[in-house]
């Protein structure tokens, strides 16, 4: 227990994933370095294709396959390297130390299983219980997850609940086996704002009681200001920037960063101006090296010296990193 | 119904002209259970709404799923037929009344954008093809010629290259490229009032400020009219000149944006404005969280429909004997809540009434 204790809970250091499709190898995360403490909440973020899933899958092993495989770098999860473990060991740990909820809480549940089955079936298998103990745990986490009179509704099928109460369910799944690693896919994207709110703040109280590291992902960078210690900004398959929270927020160090808090409508700034939108779109990820930076096309702060190369994630102060030549003073 | 063009404006509401004026639309589905698919019940996803939108002004229509809004936008295009009662004026014209020849002049002037820019458009089409087709539809074009010329016109107005695009498919586009290709088939026909349920929703923060921009240049140049459908708030606030909060199939509170961002006087408004994440870390969080969700619209609760969820609650709004009030409490600010009374000025203008549940629907 005391190494347990000592040791990072996740350790991603160069991870690429590389996936093999009808137009040719795409390397959809590329050099990707991150880590995650217990009962830390670590903020993904980036626009739709630029690897946070795909890390995410890749940290699990849930990868597709075969188009998809992991080909550079190491996952440590407790001090162990799951890359290239075998299946049977991974799943030993997703479940019982890693869990995961996704952004459709209706695609994710069987919807011919009464939830009492589906949570009962992953406290068996993952904690040998016997059935009795089993469904009181599983009635136990729904209630502890918000949902009213859950020893008569755990009898219900998925489509007896509503979006905001499936998500709860999930998240009473993820934490049957009490994982030390919550991964939470844009859990709460499909759900409305009022939902959203008691669903975070769900996720937040769990964290504090349970110590679990968790690994946001989204796209709302509302949430990450509301939820996340320390936010990974990713694009184009890399992280573009690494910090804390505030200083994320107050003064961004990439570009990238400071043109997606611009797009953000906000409900003080003066309604009917123009919006900041980030022309053009991601670059492909070919698996090909970048001979400049890869957000250049779209860089507002672009100038000759930014087609010398796609400069390196720097980390110029302690626990602040960026993939940008300017100076920081500079970045807005 | 001839189209008369009357000069538009470049800029801002013009609130002297009405384009569409609603009053007390409801919209009950029925129930149907059994052998000969008895009507069991309904549900009535829009009871009892009324708002008026203007030449070149955006509605902006708020609330949590299920709460109606995308039924109010179906219905008033005449996609939910038929109506359950209420009236909906297109120019002083009332919709529910027009047939044939009339309804196909009417949709002319009337658009819809959808949320989902996969679904919404046929993947067997091009992009020529699927912006033109109104075109030769309503007789608009002489010609093949004169049609590709007006519809590359158009892909440039949105923002796409009118020689490379115009003979791809959908699937070749983007998510926020096909919802200009959603815009540029809504404004093919010059309409007056486009419905946008959702536009935004599915795209990515950078992607829905490209296009909600290109929604307001759209505006100022055709003076076009929005009912602005959606459930972030954020975005509503930015695009619209008033907004409109539904709950439960009735509308709670209608106020101009900065009003009814400001000084939200209903416990619903302020709920939904207090459960936005910020994006600024030293924010205070949300000190009243909304609990429960949203009950059925098959059997509203009783009195008023936020009830079982309002903090301020009293008896007189838990039972159908006494009707909700209907207050202004400023210049076109209006709220269904007995907490209207408390503000200074206050006029009761009207009231919500209960019990007609029983009346028939047909």
């Amino acid at each position: 227990m005391t190494e347990r204790g000592q040791a990072r809970l996740l350790e991603v250091s160069g991870l690429q994933t590389e996936f093999v499709t009808d137009d040719g190898l795409v390397r959809a995360v590329d050099g990707v370095s991150f880590s995650v403490d217990r009962g830390e909440i670590l903020g993904i973020v980036g626009e739709s294709g630029c690897g946070k899933s795909v890390t995410n899958l890749s940290v699990m092993g849930l990868l597709p396959k075969p188009q998809g495989r992991i080909v550079g770098g190491s996952v440590f999860f407790d001090g162990r390297d799951l890359v290239g473990l075998p299946e049977s060991e991974l799943r030993s740990v997703r479940g019982n130390r890693i869990a995961m909820i996704f952004q459709d809480p209706m695609t994710s549940l069987n919807p011919y299983l009464r939830v009492e089955e589906q949570l009962v079936e992953v406290a068996e298998l993952h904690m040998g219980l016997s059935r009795p103990e089993a469904v009181k745990r599983a009635v136990e986490l729904l209630d502890r997850c918000g949902i009213p009179d859950a020893a008569r509704r755990i009898r219900g099928y998925p489509h007896e609940f509503s979006g905001g109460m499936r998500q709860r369910v999930m998240i009473a799944m993820a934490l049957l086996c009490d994982p030390d690693l919550l991964i939470a896919d844009e859990p709460t994207t499909a759900l409305d704002v009022t939902i959203q709110a008691q669903i975070l703040e769900l996720i937040k109280e769990l964290r504090d009681e349970r110590g679990m590291g968790v690994i946001l992902i989204t796209h709302d960078l509302g949430v990450v200001a509301g939820m996340c210690d320390r936010v990974l900004v990713m694009y184009a398959g890399r992280v573009v920037e690494e910090a804390a929270v505030e200083p994320l927020f107050a003064t961004p160090g990439h570009p990238y960063t400071a043109a997606l808090l611009r797009s953000v409508p906000t409900l003080d700034d003066e309604a009917h101006g123009k919006l900041q939108s980030i022309a053009g779109l991601p670059p492909r990820l070919d698996g090909g090296s970048f001979r400049q930076c890869t957000f250049l096309p779209r860089c507002a702060l672009a100038h000759d010296a930014c087609n010398e190369g796609d400069p390196e994630l720097i980390e110029e102060t302690p626990g602040r990193k960026r993939r940008c030549i300017l100076p920081v003073e500079q970045v807005r | 119904m001839s189209a008369t063009e009357t000069a538009r404006p470049t800029k801002g509401p013009d609130t002297s002209r009405v384009v569409l004026s609603v009053r007390d639309l409801k919209k009950w589905f029925p129930i149907r259970k059994g052998l000969f698919s008895r009507v069991v019940g309904h549900v009535k996803a829009v009871d009892g709404v009324s708002f008026d939108i203007h030449a070149g002004e955006t509605l902006g229509l708020v609330g949590e799923s299920g709460c109606g809004k995308t039924t109010v936008g179906r219905t008033i295009l005449r996609l939910n037929d038929p109506v359950t009662a209420g009236i909906a004026e297109f120019h002083g014209q009332d919709v529910f009344e027009l047939q044939g020849g009339d309804l196909r002049a009417l949709r002319r002037r009337m658009q819809i954008i959808f949320q989902d820019p996969y679904s919404s458009l046929n993947p067997r089409m091009t992009v020529e093809s699927i912006v033109g087709e109104a075109l030769t539809v309503h007789g608009m074009v002489a010609n093949k010629k004169e049609r590709r010329e007006r519809v590359q016109d158009l892909l440039e107005k949105c923002g796409l290259d009118p020689i490379r695009h115009i003979t791809r498919y959908p699937h070749e586009f983007s998510g926020g490229q096909r919802q200009r290709i959603g815009i540029a088939r809504a404004i093919a026909l010059e309409p007056e009032l486009i419905v946008c349920d959702e536009p935004v929703s599915a795209l990515d923060v950078s992607i829905q400020a490209q296009v909600i921009n290109l929604l307001q240049r759209l505006q100022e140049e055709m003076g076009i009219a929005y009912l602005f459908i959606a459930h972030g708030l954020a975005v509503v606030e930015h695009i619209s000149h008033r907004v409109a909060v539904m709950y439960l199939g009735r509308i709670a509170e209608i106020a101009d944006t900065e009003t009814l961002y400001a000084n939200p006087v209903h416990p619903y408004t302020q709920a939904l404005l207090s459960a936005i994440p910020s994006p600024d870390p030293d924010a205070p969080l949300n000190p009243h969280p909304l609990e429960g969700e949203v009950p059925t619209p098959i059997n509203p609760p009783a009195g008023c429909r936020f009830h079982p969820r309002c903090r301020f609650a009293e008896d007189r709004c838990k039972s159908n004997t006494t009707p909700i009030p209907i207050y202004e409490v400023g210049p076109g600010h209006r709220v269904a809540c007995i907490l209207g009374e408390n503000v200074d000025g206050a006029k009761r203008v009207g009231e919500l009434v209960h019990g007609d549940d029983e009346t028939s629907a047909s």
